[in-house]
């Protein structure tokens, strides 16, 4: 459902009800059962989830290090080289400079619910096999043209769902990698810098011409 | 914060008295304590919460990157330890610390009636999350319930407020512009923030399209401009609810009560739960207060010669409710029976927003701790359709950021270079509106639930009556007119009413009146039933007006302060 509601609808709008529907009224009744059905501490990669974490190093060294993330090094493989090809190194560098595989891997083990995971997962591990079937080789290794041909249909994909009334876009995993490429790029240092993001400021300005960077000289 | 070591831990019960207790250090206990203390009492202040240090737990500037969740929050820690207190913006991933724990502080809900309480338990309270927004109460609200016969009358009106708006807003530091709108009073102003392009460019449109009828001003806010009392002026570096290190906006922190620590006469006792006002029958008078560390659960009982209750709206009535005696069997100072009757808040939610074509060239600079305010004309210079009383709009014009592109088609080197460059104009406006004091929205205790110190909680029934709702299409409506008629394209307006309580300006519950049948307070914010005890927070407001209240509960609780010490002197309390 889109959370806005066109102009175009006034009318109805105005001779309706305009309190939260109700089942949105108990969504935010039901917070003690919620807190009962909490997950509990994030344990990534729990016995038997069957979502592909490694068990975890049972040296001694491995067991120092954090638990095994659900972002596996395959994965934030396929992850990185997915994001270098939505915010690429320009004259300014890419989103592999951005710490991607690091915010994902906090995502997938302890943010996303258990089911947006899985099929955020479910997405990630099918890329390789789609292009080694199309282009013979795993999408980190794919020329720059084959990748862009490949995230092209993706981003398509993304694009038709979101436009299709009946479908929920934010079910497609593709989604969530765009969301968390950019939310990663735009809030690292090498992003912010590219924004010329500034801490402080001496005043505010509500009618100030663009810089050199907001311009794109 | 100044306040040394030695006063803030460890402080015993002593046979002394003191002058005067204050219950709560937010915004309206920070208040009693600072003009208590320069009036020459000896004030002993007691927070629920854990001390707050801003060199320590202040974090405005803290990267995003720094944050694991990089601004997303901890949603399974929110799940588990603030189902409720989520739902508020600025619950974010640096400030969730200054919201309460929802599982230690439970409250109960009809099941039809969600209600959303947000809370902050530490020293300074929610002043240090809250959105700054001063505006006056006028005689349009102080009259409204007389006028239309709905509630009981106010006893004071805008001329018994005017000049202690006057004394808080020179200390406190508001930035804004006088408008000479009677329905919003103009105040002592520091010099106004800048409209951005396209916000002036509406408020000229609006002012012509509606014959001067709709007034659009910048947001007054109790941010700085200049330095101010020892306080920097402001850098617009954004996050305002983190915490704010030169202390350039207001909370009790960064003003109040280092005014009050300065004095030698304030002792803060943070941790420390306030269970009960101990009534003394044979004095007829309050002797003080019974508290539970909330760290060690131990019991004691401070006394003073005054109490002050500023510890919101709700627990304050929550705390008269569990002060039970043989003399008050339903609540100190409930002999009339309204007590935890007549809760309110403000409508939220409804409003419109749209893009401005234009001005590609232009963009704000800084991130303005503030937004633009539409002055209420429904009831004032427009007549309504079908509602009683009105509502104000605030929002703001902005450049859209790097986000729109989560919802744009694109990727590579073209799609990066636009999402480095500002999006298009835009323009959100939300309705404020007044809620009417009715008698069916109420809190009680619940007999089956008490919360972690053993206290037992609040039962919450309100909801939105038509009345409300009526004025909120009108708000939709209207916000999409003036949007257009200052060239916005793509309007789309927000239809959803969110539940009471997430405005945060909850209120009413120990109401002010002229008569102690009807009413809990009198004009001076004194219980009827017990001259030595004063409620001096948002409890008090027997109606709600449009208006952000807190410049209105900082200047009840400096006049009852002043009017306590007076009376006092006297021997009247």
């Amino acid at each position: 459902m889109k959370r806005r509601t066109a102009i175009g609808v006034l009318g109805g709008v105005a001779g309706g009800p305009l309190l939260m529907p109700l089942d949105e009224l108990r969504r935010m009744l039901a917070w003690r059962e919620q807190v009962l059905a909490a997950v509990g501490p994030a344990e990534a990669g729990g016995a038997g989830s069957g979502n592909g974490a490694p068990a975890g190093d049972d040296t001694a060294e491995g067991a120092a290090m954090q638990a095994a993330s659900f972002l596996t090094p395959a994965r934030a493989r396929v992850m990185e080289a997915l994001a270098e090809v939505i915010i690429p190194a320009t004259d300014t560098p890419g989103a592999s400079e951005a710490g991607v595989s690091g915010f994902v891997a906090a995502l997938v083990d302890g943010w996303l619910d258990d089911d947006d995971r899985d099929r955020f997962l479910a997405g990630l591990d099918a890329v390789d096999p789609a292009c080694r079937a199309r282009f013979g080789t795993p999408f980190a290794e794919c020329a720059p043209g084959e990748q862009a041909a490949f995230v092209r249909g993706l981003d398509e994909e993304l694009t038709r769902l979101r436009e299709d009334r009946a479908a929920d876009e934010s079910q497609y995993f593709f989604h969530d990698v765009k969301r968390f490429t950019l939310t990663a790029y735009f809030t690292s240092d090498v992003g912010l810098d590219a924004l010329g993001y500034r801490t402080t400021f001496r005043t505010f300005e509500g009618c100030a011409p663009l810089t050199a960077a907001e311009a794109g000289r | 914060m100044t306040i040394a070591r030695r006063d803030l831990f460890h402080i015993r019960p002593r046979r002394q008295e003191y002058d005067a207790i204050v219950v709560g250090s937010g915004m309206s206990g920070g208040w009693a304590a600072k003009e208590l203390t320069e009036l020459g009492a000896r004030v002993l202040v007691l927070e629920a919460g854990p001390m707050i240090v801003p060199e320590r737990d202040y974090a405005e500037h803290l990267p995003t990157y720094e944050m694991p969740y990089r601004g997303w929050n901890d949603r399974r820690a929110l799940a588990a330890e603030q189902p409720v207190q989520r739902e508020c913006y600025a619950c974010d991933e640096v400030a969730r610390k200054f919201f309460v724990n929802d599982i230690e502080n439970p409250y109960t809900t009809d099941a039809d009636k969600p209600f959303l309480w947000i809370r902050g338990r530490q020293v300074g309270g929610r002043s240090i999350m809250w959105a700054r927004q001063c505006y006056r109460l006028s005689d349009l609200d102080f009259e409204a319930n007389a006028r239309e016969g709905y509630g009981v009358d106010w006893p004071i009106r805008y001329a018994d407020l005017a000049p202690w708006y006057a004394h808080v807003e020179a200390f406190v530091g508001i930035s804004g512009r006088a408008e000479g709108l009677p329905q919003v009073p103009d105040g002592v102003f520091l010099p106004p923030m800048q409209m951005s392009c396209v916000e002036e460019q509406v408020a000229g449109a609006i002012d012509t399209a509606f014959g001067g009828r709709r007034r659009m001003t910048i947001g007054r806010t109790a941010v700085l401009t200049r330095d101010h009392k020892g306080r920097r002026a402001c850098h617009y570096c954004g996050p305002c609810h983190r915490g704010c290190r030169t202390r350039s906006y207001f909370s009790s922190i960064n003003a109040t009560l280092p005014a009050a620590e300065t004095t030698g006469r304030m002792t803060l006792r943070p941790n420390s739960v306030v269970a009960e006002v101990v009534w003394n029958p044979r004095a007829g008078r309050a002797s003080g207060v019974r508290v539970i560390d909330a760290e060690t659960h131990e019991e004691m009982e401070f006394h003073a010669r005054t109490v002050f209750l500023g510890a919101s709206a709700l627990e304050s009535t929550r705390l008269l409710l569990n002060s039970k005696s043989p003399d008050f069997p339903d609540g100190l100072a409930n002999s009339s029976g309204v007590l935890g009757k007549y809760l309110m808040d403000h409508t939220m939610g409804v409003g419109a927003r749209a893009t401005f074509p234009g001005r590609e060239d232009r963009t704000t600079r800084g991130r303005r701790p503030n937004g633009v305010y539409i002055a209420r004309f429904r009831n004032v210079t427009e007549p309504s359709p079908d509602f009683l009383r009105g509502y104000g709009y605030q929002g703001s014009a902005t450049r859209e950021g790097w986000g729109r592109g989560m919802s744009m088609p694109g990727f590579g080197a073209g799609f990066k270079r636009d999402l480095l460059r500002p999006g298009p104009w835009s323009f959100g406006i939300s309705g404020f509106g007044e809620c009417l004091p009715r008698e069916e929205n109420h809190v009680a205790l619940d007999p089956d639930q008490v919360d972690a110190w053993g206290i037992p909680t609040l039962r919450i029934s309100c909801a939105w009556s038509a009345n409300e709702r009526a004025m909120m299409r009108d708000a939709a409506l209207q916000a999409a007119e003036m949007l257009e008629a200052g060239g916005g394209r793509d309007i789309t307006i927000d239809t959803e009413m969110t539940p009471p309580g997430l405005t945060i300006h909850e209120m009413g519950t120990a109401r002010m009146g002229r008569d102690p049948a009807t009413s809990v307070l009198n004009a001076h914010n004194q219980a009827w039933d017990v001259p030595n005890l004063f409620v001096i927070d948002g409890a008090s407001m027997t109606s709600s007006g449009c208006q952000n209240p807190s410049l209105t509960y900082m200047a009840f609780a400096a006049r009852a302060s002043h009017y306590a010490v007076w009376a006092a002197r006297r021997g009247e309390v």
